[in-house]
Parts: structure tokens; C-alpha cells; sequence
């Protein structure tokens, strides 16, 4: 009986040092940080370090700011070109921005370039397939927007660098191959320059 | 045996909890919306995200502080310098229509000055609340009931598009009424996904049912409470619509009501000429 009392009582300590590591690591979010990547005692790691995983994804979202870039300078034609490099739920969002932006017979003219490719979290499913967020500065500066009569009409309220979060999953099961899952503007303190 | 098993069970609590705890890491303060380059390129991404009943659209970019000019040589005839997005556009917009800038600011904050006073750059931002109106409900007959007879309940809301000024160009928010909640004061209440009708409205008879309808079993005082639920979308300086993700609820102005019994009766006059005559 003792016994059995002194476990409970082991079980509810342990509670409460895991229930203050939760209090404390989810109060601590200001800043931008690396999650330990988590990966499932049955299936081997697909990448075997960070570094490995970010050159991965810098191999994709290089490919996909150059076919992005020509789509765009293409007056948003054939935008079906990026699929090879989306996921299939972020494929209708792009396609959509492309189909916006052709019906103003506008065009881009330049190339998107980036500065900063930093890995906020990594993890992988039971599956083998890879989940990874990146902070990403994406430089636009380069790039300008013409109308219809090749004048510029790039907004001057537009920033040169945009702070964004760009999600990327592994193609299939396994595969070191990444593609594009999303992207969303970073809202805190900028992580640019 | 006893002791190992809670020595186990408390081991495993503990890993639980500290994947919870990873889990229940925010992928930082990130905003919901999805920003394609497209959008990045045109100038038009902004972040949305629901702050209590609104939603709230914000906006950033960077601007050219002022320094101490440069010296000229004399008698130089340089070029004007090219325009460069957001570098340069103090006072100096490629857009006529861009009337927000650092020498204009429209309910800006600064958020990142550098090197003040010697020039550089300044991210500056912009944020704005949208909130939409709940409308107004409605019941047939007005303020009673007959026990036993339906009572038609209505809303008249309907989808709201509400515009605003961000960094000098336009965003938009769209709300859209999506379901109805009626608290029926008696204990019963509905979940509905059309804001109902009147009688007239519908080519019904009264206290006929409808969609919306509802029967009081007991005679008494009620309150109802009508909450409605919107969806919202967004877009910003003509950009292309984005959902907002979740929802909003909002309270609706409250009706009250007295339920009662009902029986025809045969009256001599207008019992309201006649108050005392047979059967008033």
C-alpha cells in the first residue's frame, strides 16, 4: 500500500515537471527556433543531419523561384509548370495567384532571389515522409512589375524583402526529394536584415 | 509489480507530455494566409489573422530614411536616380495613386528604425480591424407566442464587404454569414444554416412552420439569444481573395417574448370598443 502511495505520488511529481516544461517552452516563442526533429524509432531518418535536409530544400525552392520567376515573366502562362515542385494542396494556390495575375495583362521582369534559409522545424511520420519549415527572406528588389504597355507600375509601397515561412514535405515515403507545401508571411519581429 | 507499473506509466506520461509540449510549440507568430511569390511580387501580401471579433490585416514595407544629403559636384547634370521598390519612395511614388508614404503616413508605426537621423532604412507597418454587423432578428407574431403554434423567428444579415486604406492601397474584407444560433429562452435551441424568412416573405400562412420556426410548449417570459457565425476573405490591393482561417461569432440584438394559451371566442362588438360585452 505504501508502495502503491508512493508511486501515485512519483507519477504526479513527474506530472508536474512535464506539465512546467510545457508552461515553460510554450511561453518562450518570440524568437525564431529549430524544433528538435522527431523521428519515429521505426522508420530511418530520410535525412541524416539538418544541414542535409536544408540543402535538400534549398535544391527545391531554388527550382521553384526560377520556374516561379518564368511564369511570372510569361505574363502568368502555363503555370502548370511549377507542379513538379508543389505539393498537390498548395498546387490550386499557386495556381490561382497566376490565374489573378494574368487577367491584368500585367508582367514580372527580374529574378526573386533569397538571403537568409533558415530551418525553424523538422520532424518526419511513421511513413518516412519529411515535414520541414524554413525562414526564408525572400529578396524581391530585383524583380519589377510591368502593365500591359511595358510601363512600370511597381507599387512603391512594396518591400524589398519579405520575411516568410516556407513549408516543404517529402515527395513520397522515404524520398529525399522535397516540394513546396505553403508559404505564409512572417508576422513578428523581422528575422531579416 | 504495483510500483513498476506506475514507474511505467509515469515514464511514458512524461514522454507524452514532453511531445505535447514540442508540439505545442507555435511555429512562431506567424499569420494565417498563404503569401504565393506572385502575390510577394505585385506588393500585395499581407497578413490576416482574427483578433476577437475582427479581423485584422496587416501590412509592411520599407522605406528610404533621409540623411544628411550628399555632397554634389558642382555643375553636375547627373541622372535622376532610378526609382528602386521601396528604397527610395519618400514623397516619391511610381504610383500617382499611393498617397501613403513617410512624409504621409496613414496611421503607420514604425517598427524597425535604423540609424535614426542618419538615414537607412525603416520598416514601417500599417494594421486594420474589420469587424462585421450581426444584422438584426426577428420573430412573427411580434413579442408573443401561441402555445402550441409556431413562432417564426428570422435574421436579416447578409454578407458585408468593408474596405479600408493600407499603406495607401485598398484591402477588402468579405464576411459571410454562415449558420445561426438560436437560443430559445425554454431550454431549446438550433444550429441552422439559413437565416430564415418571414411568413409573407415565404408565401406561408401564419404560424405556419418554417425552417426557423419554433414551437413554445409552456406558457411564460422567454429571452432569445441569436448568435450568428461568419467566414471571412480577404485581398489586398486588388489582390486575389483569401480565406481567414476560423470564424467569427457574434451576438445579435435579443428578442423577448410571452408565450400563452389561445381560444376563439364568439364577441358581440371590437372587445377594444367593448371591453365589458359578452365574451371580451
Amino acid at each position: 500500500m505504501r508502495n502503491s502511495a508512493s508511486a501515485v505520488l512519483a507519477v504526479a511529481a513527474v506530472a508536474a515537471l512535464g506539465a512546467g516544461l510545457l508552461f515553460s517552452l510554450g511561453g518562450c516563442v518570440q524568437q525564431p527556433r529549430a524544433i528538435l526533429p522527431t523521428s519515429s524509432p521505426s522508420v530511418a531518418p530520410v535525412f541524416k543531419s539538418d544541414a542535409d535536409a536544408l540543402a535538400a530544400a534549398k535544391k527545391t525552392y531554388d527550382g521553384y523561384l526560377d520556374i516561379s520567376d518564368e511564369v511570372g515573366n510569361e505574363e502568368g502562362k502555363d503555370p502548370l509548370r511549377i507542379a513538379s515542385l508543389v505539393t498537390k494542396s498548395w498546387l490550386p494556390t499557386e495556381l490561382k495567384s497566376y490565374a489573378e495575375f494574368a487577367k491584368t495583362g500585367q508582367r514580372f521582369t527580374g529574378s526573386t532571389t533569397y538571403d537568409s534559409f533558415k530551418l525553424q522545424q523538422r520532424s518526419q511520420d511513421s511513413a518516412g515522409i519529411v515535414a520541414m519549415s524554413v525562414y526564408v527572406c525572400a529578396d524581391i528588389s530585383k524583380t519589377r512589375l510591368l502593365n500591359a504597355a511595358g510601363k512600370d507600375v511597381t507599387p512603391a509601397s512594396r518591400a524589398n524583402v519579405y520575411p516568410v515561412v516556407v513549408q516543404f514535405r517529402g515527395k513520397s515515403a522515404k524520398s529525399t526529394q522535397l516540394l513546396v507545401g505553403g508559404s505564409e508571411p512572417w508576422s513578428g519581429k523581422s528575422f531579416c536584415a | 509489480v504495483v510500483r513498476k507499473k506506475f514507474l511505467r506509466l509515469a515514464s511514458l506520461l512524461t514522454v507524452a507530455i514532453a511531445a505535447a509540449a514540442l508540439v505545442a510549440i507555435p511555429a512562431g507568430n506567424a499569420w494565417a494566409g498563404p503569401c504565393p511569390l506572385t502575390q510577394i511580387r505585385q506588393g500585395t501580401c499581407v497578413k490576416a489573422a482574427l483578433r476577437g471579433n475582427n479581423v485584422a490585416l496587416d501590412a509592411q514595407t520599407q522605406l528610404q530614411r533621409p540623411g544628411k544629403p550628399a555632397p554634389r559636384a558642382p555643375h553636375s547634370q547627373s541622372p535622376r536616380p532610378v526609382q528602386s521598390a521601396g528604397s527610395s519612395g519618400i514623397g516619391n511614388t511610381d504610383d500617382p495613386n499611393d498617397s501613403c508614404n513617410a512624409l504621409r503616413p496613414c496611421d503607420i508605426h514604425v517598427i524597425n528604425p535604423h540609424k535614426p537621423g542618419k538615414g537607412g532604412v525603416v520598416t514601417i507597418a500599417d494594421l486594420k480591424n474589420f469587424a462585421p454587423h450581426p444584422g438584426i432578428d426577428h420573430m412573427e407574431p411580434n413579442g408573443w407566442a401561441v402555445i402550441g403554434l409556431d413562432t417564426n423567428f428570422y435574421s436579416t444579415v447578409g454578407s458585408e464587404l468593408e474596405h479600408d486604406q493600407l499603406l495607401g492601397k485598398t484591402a477588402d474584407v468579405q464576411f459571410t454569414p454562415i449558420s445561426w444560433h438560436w437560443s430559445y429562452g425554454d431550454g431549446w435551441s438550433a444550429d441552422l444554416a439559413t437565416p430564415g424568412a418571414s411568413w409573407a416573405a415565404t408565401g406561408s400562412e401564419d404560424f405556419d412552420p418554417t425552417p426557423t420556426s419554433h414551437v413554445y410548449l409552456t406558457a411564460g417570459n422567454y429571452t432569445i439569444q441569436l448568435y450568428v457565425t461568419f467566414s471571412a476573405q480577404y485581398r489586398y490591393a486588388g489582390g486575389s481573395w483569401t480565406d481567414v482561417i476560423g470564424t467569427i461569432d457574434l451576438s445579435a440584438n435579443p428578442l423577448t417574448i410571452t408565450a400563452g394559451s389561445a381560444r376563439t371566442v364568439l364577441v358581440n362588438h371590437d372587445c377594444r370598443q367593448s371591453p365589458s360585452g359578452p365574451g371580451c
